[in-house]
């Protein structure tokens, strides 16, 4: 992805191998030579081979970017913009495999004889705001080449924060789910600090393996607000084992504990509460900053909560994780 | 069972406790309502196992019985009947026919005695309210109550006797409290403060709107009003309200009045560029004028200046406006009284006049 954003600055991080460049203003240029270059840099920068495909709006470039992988002949590189046989190729896309398009709406679209991104195009606007909501008219007009979905802004601080992992084993004492309620609000609070951002809500859920038809099965979530919204560990730790403790039933074997982090606000919007004196916010602010400086310096967990548990032996296995060879001594590559 | 009563009589009946009714009831009979026929009336009654309430209408009845029938498709069906009378008759196995001159409509119900009893009413403990009195202390109350279902103790209306003669309604959702207190006709027949929960205040104004004077009490757990031959029982939040006189300050550092029209249209204004979260604007007091600054880096920014009575020190502070504006609306004189200490303590807002309303916003930090 650094090397992507090397050619434009306006780049959406889509998911862990996929991004949208928005290269407005680069008309001069001729986009697929632009885009072979891309390619070239990031397989020779960072060993990864890669698709591009280039259209006016994100859907389009979706599109393209699934044709660029099909045809050998575009070398990875395929440029939708302006096509004479745009058509062509929308009558040959199932409107499955449009971005955005699911499978209740495939269901939707094929039972009105749309099969096809063309179809899709050409269909009633009226028709498509009814029945698949502005998102699906949204969808529709980007296939006709009107952008209307955005580059999401990386900045944008998120709404709510999960936190979740599966156990390594079944869990089932309390102790242990609220050492993994510990961990996850930690984690869950970095966040929210990362973002300037303070909550006002959280949530604690566990659950049993669904797969386990024959183990009795349970999974529930409690939530709670703060007294005011912050972003202080300690004080949503507290909180959400709160939560915890309402919803943990004995003889069940957990798999899997979380916490959700809501109604978050920017961390300089405090509404005050009457019956709580005001919270020493600087104080908080200045012990929180030393923690995260102290575990960014030495690494996650240097610094840690005691009620988190010290062995953590419920925490996933990750026997199949990739060693680090580049950032961990005890993991380097050993040349014979 | 078998009665005839007037479409219209029973449209009004139905529209007023219906809603009580929940359209996804956990118990299927708490979707319905009861209909019970006895001499020469109709008695209606739902019940969520919460809130129940009863109405009665003039019926001739031709056979006593009861049945409970799905409430809301009751309601709709009665809803789009012509004027007139309609026949209803239980015709076996929990089945009910609905016939007017043109129409007929059967129902399946289900048997009276799977509908939950609904506590009896004892009209010892009942005083006589002035609806418009208790209908504007609710109003000036209700928008303050906690929407955390989890915070039960603020999850209503407290209310408490303060005088032979005086009722004082109070609601908090932990950041502003709201106030009122007023002299009731008779004599105000409780003893310890209790909590009313929303839906049953809510339900309350029902009521007030349509009766003049209502009744109401209070039971060991239960909140009673009777008005116009509706009868509505509350259960009361089990839980302690909060001592909620020492967060009133007593006194303020510095004060101001304000035209309460003013006010309002500057807050309603400048809050539109105002972040939808938060609803945060900077309020600074200045000689003469209070300036209202809301910054949204989305949306843009807003300023606007209020003239005010005011000598103290210069001073900002950050409210949440749509707390502002739920007090300034409701308050209803035309100058307020605003009283502030400093950015971190409660501000004090109340009519400047004689009625007894005081409302308590804390700031934000901004």
């Amino acid at each position: 992805m650094n090397t992507l954003s090397r050619f434009t600055p306006f780049i959406e991080i889509y998911s862990i191998d996929e991004a949208f460049l928005d290269l407005t203003g680069f008309s001069d240029i001729n986009l697929t030579e632009y885009a072979k270059e891309i390619k070239a840099t990031e397989y020779k920068w960072a060993g990864i081979p890669i698709s591009i495909g280039i259209g006016t709006t994100k859907t389009l470039a979706k599109i393209a970017n699934k044709l660029a992988k099909k045809n050998p002949m575009c070398s990875g590189v395929f440029d939708i913009t302006n096509h004479p046989k745009i058509n062509d190729f929308l009558s040959n896309v199932k409107v499955e495999d449009i971005w955005g398009v699911g499978m209740q709406y495939t269901k939707l679209l094929d039972r009105n004889w749309i099969f096809t991104a063309l179809d899709l195009k050409k269909a009633n606007d009226t028709w498509a705001k009814k029945n698949m909501t502005v998102v699906g008219l949204r969808t529709q007009w980007e296939l006709r080449g009107v952008p209307c979905i955005e580059l999401d802004d990386l900045n944008e601080p998120k709404k709510q924060i999960i936190r979740s992992r599966g156990f390594g084993r079944p869990v089932q004492c309390l102790q242990e789910l609220k050492e993994s309620i510990t961990f996850h609000t930690t984690r869950a609070t970095e966040k929210l600090r990362e973002q300037k951002s303070i909550a006002s809500h959280i949530s604690a859920f566990i659950q049993t393996n669904p797969f386990k038809t024959d183990e009795p099965q349970y999974a529930n979530i409690a939530g709670c607000y703060l007294p005011e919204p912050s972003a202080y560990t300690p004080l949503l730790i507290k909180f959400a084992l709160k939560c915890l403790e309402r919803i943990y039933r004995e003889g069940f074997k957990y798999i899997k504990a979380g916490v959700m982090v809501m109604d978050i606000k920017p961390e300089d919007q405090v509404q005050l509460n009457l019956f709580e004196p005001p919270r020493p916010i600087e104080e908080e602010k200045a012990l929180m900053k030393a923690v995260d400086r102290i575990n960014m310096k030495w690494g996650s967990n240097t610094v840690k909560y005691a009620s988190s548990g010290l062995d953590q032996n419920w925490r996933m296995k990750r026997a199949r994780l990739s060693p680090r060879f580049t950032t961990n001594w005890d993991e380097i590559l050993a040349v014979k | 069972m078998k009665f005839k009563v007037e479409a219209m009589n029973l449209s009004e009946r139905l529209g007023l406790i219906q809603g009580i009714a929940e359209r996804r009831a956990t118990m299927p009979v708490l979707s319905h309502v009861l209909v019970s026929s006895s001499k020469d009336k109709l008695e209606l009654s739902v019940t969520d196992l919460e809130t129940a309430m009863s109405a009665s209408c003039g019926a001739a009845v031709l056979k006593e019985g009861s049945l409970a029938i799905p409430a809301r498709k009751l309601y709709e069906i009665v809803k789009e009947l012509p004027q007139g009378e309609i026949e209803f008759e239980a015709i076996g196995n929990h089945w009910v026919q609905l016939r007017t001159p043109s129409a007929t409509f059967k129902i399946a119900g289900l048997p009276s005695e799977d509908f939950p009893a609904i506590p009896e009413l004892s009209s010892e403990h009942l005083f006589s309210v002035e609806s418009s009195v208790i209908d504007d202390m609710i109003t000036k109350t209700i928008f303050a109550v906690s929407p955390d279902d989890l915070r039960r103790n603020l999850a209503g209306i407290y209310f408490q006797k303060t005088g032979k003669h005086n009722l004082r309604l109070v609601a908090t959702d932990g950041h502003r409290l709201s106030f009122v207190e007023r002299d009731v006709k008779s004599e105000v027949k409780l003893g310890r403060g209790v909590v009313v929960p929303k839906k049953g205040v809510a339900e309350l104004r029902k009521i007030v709107k349509i009766a003049e004077n209502i009744s109401i009490g209070f039971g060991k757990n239960f909140f009673i009003a009777e008005g116009d031959g509706t009868i509505l029982i509350v259960r009361l939040i089990d839980a302690e309200f909060p001592d909620y006189n020492q967060v009133i300050p007593e006194v303020t550092k510095s004060s101001f009045h304000v035209k309460q029209g003013e006010f309002l249209s500057a807050l309603r204004r400048v809050s539109i560029l105002s972040s939808d979260k938060t609803k945060s604007v900077k309020v600074t007091l200045n000689k003469g004028e209070m300036t209202l600054v809301s910054v949204s880096p989305e949306l843009g920014e807003a300023k606007e200046v209020v003239p005010i009575e005011f000598t103290g020190d210069s001073i900002e502070l950050g409210f949440n406006a749509r707390y502002l504006m739920d007090v300034l609306e409701v308050i209803g004189e035309e100058t307020v009284h605003m009283g502030i200490t400093d950015e971190l303590s409660p501000a004090v807002i109340k009519p400047v006049g004689e009625q007894v309303y005081i409302s308590v916003i804390m700031p934000m930090r901004v």
